[in-house]
């Protein structure tokens, strides 16, 4: 099951890929701070292509330009005494740049997370106690995010983006239904082409 | 080569994870999970486990959390009971920040008494030179009553504190008589000091009126009665922002399933009280055998005295001690925490 699932992981990445190659549009690589509840520390890499990208001039002759962005993010975050959570989501993102470069995105990001719950112990029905090692859950994971951030490249300053993005986390099998996390992405995005 | 990647990977995965070790100090604080029946139960043992002693709370509701408390010391026994003992704090399954994938079957009486048991063998095994005594305030208290009766002979604690738990449901009919009684002792004592006349007057003659609660009308205007005349005992605990904030951002609290699902919540409670039914602790208490210091408050109308003092007699252990709490209601450690705390105190050093 886990195996299938990162195989269309994959899968959803490289057509991503080869139609943005088609397209000719811009890859990015991304690096960021990703905290769980926004204070508990963690990061996250990630990669991405443009797959669209069009513009529309205002009245006032400004420029705005929106793109739809394929991209796979792995991170982690650190929530002391509560677990440590690992992550692999492949994502989809729209996104409006202003003539200044000011960005607008909304994103939806699915896949899978393993958390470790620190310092765990089990019982045996002889009341005898063992310390457990790596333990934790998995889940499925689906994240709608919002994001804002500014373009460097308009005027010229440098090829990368700043970004703030603001995630729910939900994870699924957790007790009777999906539990709830946020999670905040801090970083910038390095444009390659 | 893989599998060396995989390895690597997950022990820097565990060493991430942190591991904490129990402390014996004045100002313990330590984090343990309990893995049972697919869930990881948090447990924090916070104050003074140099003094050999540790009072294992056990949540009421059914269905609070418990760790939020804790971090937010709405209990106020930072700076009290925790500078005397240490004091563990653990969110039940399906509460709190409970993790793990285990199902609504789990979520029954039986399993939190074998989470109970199994947090007291995981306490006794970390801290091997302290006594645990059980803490249990409301359904918590009604709890360690059925620790102490399903683990008769072996419950391996030194004690139990059952403040404001009382020993009937609302599927035992005696609760009725004790509630009565309650009303007209209190509507009595009231009228005498003067004190709301004309509502307390009405109150009595409405118990003189029903000699008994029997059916669902009557049981409602007791209630009323109740809640309205006693209101003043009921309280609730201001938060500062600073707590709130510490609480949600820099805490090991996630809020989202603790205190943003309210439903699961009263689902859980739901489940346990349907689990209650056919359960008569009252007619079994003279087999507790073990120390028990029972504390209610005055004006507790879910675990009123005169409940309290007919259980405190039939109950079978020769250490035993009954506080009634002067001007207290349901949380008479709000109400009255130098005297709950003095109380603790006299029944933990006896």
């Amino acid at each position: 099951m886990k195996n299938l699932f990162v195989f269309f992981c994959l899968l959803f990445f490289l057509s991503g890929m080869l139609q943005a190659q088609e397209a000719n549009k811009g890859f990015y690589l991304k690096i960021a701070y990703a905290g769980g509840m926004i204070t508990h520390p963690g990061f996250s890499v990630g990669a991405g292509y443009q797959l669209s990208q069009w513009t529309n001039t205002k009245r006032n002759g400004n420029i705005v330009t929106q793109d739809i962005r394929l991209g796979i993010n792995l991170g982690t975050y650190f929530h002391k005494r509560m677990h440590t959570g690992i992550f692999i989501t492949p994502n989809i993102e729209w996104i409006r740049t202003s003539p200044k470069g000011f960005q607008f995105g909304l994103n939806l990001s699915g896949g899978y997370l393993k958390t470790f719950v620190p310092n765990t112990f089990k019982v045996d029905g002889e009341g005898l106690v063992q310390k457990q090692q790596g333990s934790g859950t998995d889940h499925f994971i689906f994240m709608p995010g919002l994001r804002l951030g500014k373009d460097l490249s308009i005027n010229g300053k440098a090829n990368m983006e700043w970004f703030v993005n603001n995630q729910l986390m939900f994870q699924s099998p957790y007790f009777d239904k999906t539990n709830k996390y946020l999670l905040t992405e801090i970083g910038v995005n390095f444009k390659l082409q | 080569m893989k599998n060396q990647l995989l390895f690597y990977f997950l022990m820097a995965c565990t060493v991430f994870s942190c591991s904490e070790n129990a402390s014996i100090s004045t100002q313990a604080d330590d984090f343990f999970h309990l893995e049972e029946e697919g869930a990881y139960l948090p447990l924090w043992v916070r104050g003074n486990t140099a003094s050999g002693k540790i009072l294992l709370y056990v949540q009421g509701g059914p269905g609070l959390n418990t760790l939020d408390m804790a971090i937010v010391d709405y209990l106020g026994w930072e700076e009290t009971l925790e500078k005397d003992y240490a004091v563990a704090y653990y969110d039940q399954r399906g509460t709190g920040n409970a993790q793990g994938d285990f199902d609504w079957e789990s979520v029954s009486l039986d399993q939190y008494i074998k989470d109970l048991r199994k947090m007291v063998q995981l306490l006794r095994d970390q801290y091997p030179n302290n006594e645990i005594y059980l803490l249990g305030h409301s359904f918590g208290g009604w709890l360690t009553y059925l620790y102490a009766l399903e683990y008769q002979g072996n419950t391996q604690i030194e004690g139990i504190i059952a403040a404001n738990a009382p020993f009937t449901t609302d599927n035992n009919e005696i609760r009725w008589k004790f509630r009565h009684e309650f009303l007209v002792n209190i509507s009595q004592e009231f009228v005498e000091q003067g004190k709301d006349t004309e509502f307390w007057s009405e109150a009595l003659q409405w118990t003189q009126d029903h000699p008994e609660i029997i059916d669902i009308e009557e049981k409602r205007q007791w209630n009323r009665y109740v809640i309205r005349g006693l209101e003043e005992y009921q309280v609730e605990v201001p938060l500062s922002a600073g707590k709130i904030i510490k609480g949600v951002f820099f805490s090991s609290y996630n809020i989202f399933p603790s205190l943003l699902d309210v439903e699961r919540l009263d689902k859980v409670a739901d489940r346990l009280f349907e689990d209650e039914k056919g359960i008569d602790v009252l007619s079994q208490v003279n087999e507790i055998n073990l120390p028990i210091l029972l504390i209610t408050g005055r004006y507790d109308d879910i675990a009123p005295p005169e409940e309290f003092n007919f259980a405190f007699d039939q109950i079978g252990s020769s250490q035993k001690e009954l506080k009634i709490l002067p001007d207290a209601g349901h949380d008479s450690f709000l109400n009255q925490p130098e005297l709950f705390r003095e109380a603790v105190r006299g029944f933990v050093e006896d």
